[in-house]
């Protein structure tokens, strides 16, 4: 019965389920992976542009100037042409420029800027009274960081997380126009080059719901991090 | 009063002992932030004496410089030049780990408390406590010790947000003092308060001082701070003190016109002028009554001067307004009346106030022989 509607429904995507299957397993894989690597990369640069920054507890002109401008550029380049620019450099760093490994490098280098500007406002938010009275109480840098800034901007950070992963997954999707693997390889092997329209509303759906449930985790999470 | 008075025997004897150098000392303290290439000085040639066990005001309005100021005692804000020197370390000096030792030793807290909202009250004292060297159970046992010692040991899992403004405060002072330090520093500590919280607060701060020996330097825009706790002032304008001294000797004895813009605000005697000038029925004189502003420079109050006068000169006393508080066990402030009688007896009277060390500023005239001086700002 219900084999028969996928078929009538979905002419071509029952024929190579499989492949959909596999495919949102890479998504999968590449979002976790690249994730997880920007994750700390962008944590680690929105430190060290909020200490850096002008009047930041570690103040110093030339670091920041410098990754503040790295950033501007890499944001203002599109994803699709940086991923083609960054063919040597992949196949240097990773060994290969296609399919999921391949992939995972440019997904770095796309999303850590974006994720960096996110921590480096989220942390601005803490407020600057606090960040005194831990001064006042003989803490360091590295004390402030730890105990003020991050403690103090967990919500903000898990929002800036859940945000950022949305986009990753869009970018993921982009990986697959030049062979990254993937739903959007799948939507553009299928979909797009074969006209096969189902194949295409499948994979909007399959990403549709992923970005659901990435939102209704940070939700959950933001929950429980949420003091009085 | 007798404990106070005991404290303040105390702190004489403090001040004997160190003679040659006082608990905190600020020599020539210029500091200048730097904005659009200008160099904007905020401190200006800053000199400042605070013995232990203290408590000293530092009053001025916003945008003085005091906020500036209390900050170069701790470290937080470094000197363009000078040197401070708190219990014989030049702060001035110290850097890294030395700095963050010393600042464990001076507590603060300040006008918005900066308690952090994601810790409990138990978590905010305890992160005080983080370099302490205690163990777990000691610094539970501490921190039990100072929400006892702040009264509000119920309030040990509560959240910030979850308290009043007093108790936040209140939070921050246990904070500020978890690592026994020898001064605290108060940054418009009570400025955000309501005036019986704010009451509870400096009461509370007092004790301390006299429980502890905890030397306080306190900065305010308020008179009634100062006047109701400290024992020292100074008065700062556009980052230069003005003046500074016992309270009591710069109050009764105002040199600038700041500070008696200062003390006007929390005297009512000023409030008569404001009558003179729209000619209030409480001021119109009949031929031959002066109004005289009578202020006490010395404590001769209990003297019964008024009786005196009514007595010796057949002359009539009319207080329309008093303004009287006791600072530091003495009378200061003084009062405004209606003085009626023979013109000889009036000068009489004037020149044995002035004997008395009582200023008297004849501020209406309607002798026959003056003219109504007054009327013309009428």
């Amino acid at each position: 019965m219900l084999d028969q509607v996928i078929k009538k429904f979905l002419p071509n995507v029952s024929k190579v389920s499989d492949v959909f299957y596999e495919s949102i397993l890479e998504t999968l894989k590449m979002f976790a992976i690249a994730g997880s690597i920007s994750f700390l990369l962008g944590l680690f640069f929105g430190i060290v542009l909020l200490v850096c920054k002008p009047g930041g507890i570690l103040e110093n002109k030339w670091i920041y100037n410098l990754l503040d401008k790295i950033i501007n550029v890499l944001r203002s380049i599109p994803f699709i042409i940086m991923i083609a620019a960054l063919i040597p450099l992949t196949r240097l760093v990773v060994g290969t420029a296609i399919g999921t490994t391949g992939a995972i490098f440019p997904l770095v280098v796309g999303i850590t800027p974006f994720f960096s500007r996110q921590i480096e406002s989220a942390l601005s938010g803490v407020d600057p009274g606090l960040v005194e009275s831990g001064k006042a109480m003989g803490m360091s840098a590295f004390g402030l960081i730890i105990h003020v800034y991050l403690k103090e901007s967990i919500p903000a950070i898990v929002r800036a997380t859940t945000i950022t992963s949305v986009n990753l997954i869009g970018l993921s999707a982009i990986v697959g126009v030049v062979g990254g693997g993937g739903i959007g390889n799948f939507a553009i092997m299928y979909g797009y080059q074969r006209s096969q329209v189902d194949a295409t509303y499948v994979s909007v759906i399959a990403l549709l719901i992923i970005v659901s449930m990435i939102e209704l985790l940070g939700k959950r999470v933001l929950r429980n991090t949420k003091y009085y | 009063m007798t404990s106070f008075s005991k404290r303040r025997g105390a702190g004489l004897e403090d001040r004997c002992m160190s003679e040659e150098a006082s608990f905190i000392q600020l020599k020539q303290v210029t500091k200048s932030f730097h904005k659009d290439s200008r160099a904007i000085e905020v401190l200006k040639d800053v000199n400042l004496e605070v013995d232990q066990g203290d408590i000293f005001g530092i009053i001025g309005y916003s945008g003085a410089g005091k906020s500036t100021l209390i900050r170069c005692i701790n470290g937080i804000e470094s000197l363009t030049s000078g040197e401070v020197i708190l219990d014989k370390q030049v702060v001035s000096n110290l850097r890294g780990e030395e700095l963050r030792r010393f600042r464990r030793q001076v507590g603060m807290i300040f006008q918005q408390f900066n308690l952090m909202p994601s810790r409990t009250v138990f978590g905010n004292i305890a992160l005080a406590l983080r370099k302490s060297g205690l163990s777990k159970p000691q610094k539970e046992q501490r921190i039990m010790e100072l929400l006892k010692l702040v009264d509000i040991e119920d309030k040990r899992d509560a959240y910030p947000s979850q308290l009043s403004g007093g108790q936040k405060q209140r939070v921050a002072i246990a904070r500020a003092l978890a690592n026994h330090p020898k001064v605290l520093l108060c940054d418009e500590a009570t400025s955000a308060l309501d005036p019986q919280t704010t009451k509870s607060i400096l009461r509370f701060l007092k004790d301390l001082n006299q429980k502890l020996g905890i030397t306080i330097v306190m900065i305010t825009h308020e008179m009634g701070v100062v006047k109701e706790i400290c024992n020292k002032v100074a008065i700062i304008d556009q980052g230069v003190i003005l003046e500074q001294g016992d309270v009591f000797t710069v109050f009764s004895n105002p040199r600038e016109p700041l500070t008696r813009t200062f003390l006007e605000t929390t005297s009512n005697l000023s409030k008569v002028n404001e009558l003179i000038r729209i000619n209030a029925p409480l001021v119109q004189l009949n031929e031959g009554q002066i109004i005289v502003k009578l202020t006490y420079t010395k404590t001769t109050v209990s003297e019964a001067l008024i009786s005196e006068i009514s007595r010796r000169f057949y002359v009539d006393v009319n207080i329309i307004a008093s303004d009287i508080e006791i600072v530091n066990d003495m009378l200061l402030g003084g009062l405004v009346a209606i003085l009626s009688g023979e013109p000889a007896s009036i000068e009489q009277t004037l020149g044995y106030l002035q004997e008395k060390n009582v200023s008297a500023e004849v501020i209406k005239d309607a002798r026959s022989s003056h003219q109504e001086i007054s009327a013309e700002c009428v």
